[in-house]
């Protein structure tokens, strides 16, 4: 798994690239408390590159989504893979963490 | 042409790792597709931390994985000689409720119920035996 961060008009992008699975969760964890306590900005995940994910993956998903909707800013996913936005959609996480098509439309 | 495949992981992560690595010789041997391997892969996992997670299973354990390819379909067959456990009982959570009443855990199981198409579960002498059926595109 490869975790990078960088920021466009106020809004912090995440990109997590590889799989997030039982084996990865806890690098995204250890990255989320060191980076995401406090966030600044809107925070979007790019998940162009995340090749798969698995219950384990949605549950750093959903303590993210509760960690960022606790503060005043915007939690979102971008550039999802149509099986991965599958595994959102059937476990209803697209309900409450937005998925967008690009970057671009994750500013508004 | 039936393919198959039989191999066991340890009851822990480094068993993970390893049914990682042989999803992966599965994939390039039986020529599935990214959609195929992705869709076993989460049933596979699923199913092998369940067991790691809610047994009191100890590292030394084993779980027994069987697999088979034939005409589109693929069958699988986990045994595991923890505590009887059957996950074809476990109630689905809401998937409906908002963020704020979502807890973790208890999605595994509804992600494998989505994706295959038959799941069994027996339990002989001192073995749980999980067989599942799925269609493959």
């Amino acid at each position: 798994m490869f975790i990078s961060a960088s920021h466009k008009n106020d809004l912090m992008i995440v990109t997590v690239e590889g799989r997030l699975d039982s084996l990865t969760s806890s690098e995204l964890e250890t990255w989320v408390d060191k980076n995401l306590v406090s966030p600044e900005h809107d925070v979007v995940m790019d998940f162009s590159r995340l090749d798969y994910i698995s219950s384990a993956g949605l549950r750093v998903m959903l303590n993210i989504s509760k960690l960022i909707n606790k503060s005043s800013h915007k939690f979102s996913m971008c550039c999802v893979q149509d099986h991965v936005r599958e595994v959102f959609e059937i476990s209803g996480f697209d309900s409450f963490i937005p998925i967008h098509t690009s970057v671009g439309d994750s500013i508004e | 042409m039936i393919m198959t495949k039989k191999f066991c992981i340890a009851s822990s992560m480094d068993g993970m790792n390893e049914l990682r690595l042989q999803m992966e010789y599965i994939a390039s041997a039986w020529s599935l597709s990214k959609r195929q391997l992705f869709e076993i892969d989460l049933v596979l996992e699923e199913l092998c931390m369940n067991f790691i997670e809610h047994t009191e299973s100890v590292e030394s354990d084993n779980i027994e994985i069987e697999l088979a390819l034939e005409n589109s379909t693929v069958y699988i067959t986990i045994l595991d000689k923890g505590p009887e456990f059957d996950p074809t009982k476990v109630a689905a959570p809401d998937v409906c409720l908002p963020q704020h009443q979502r807890k973790a855990g208890g999605l595994g199981l509804y992600l494998v119920k989505h994706y295959i198409d038959k799941i069994s579960y027996k339990r002989f002498h001192d073995t749980n035996i999980l067989s599942i059926v799925k269609k493959t595109e």
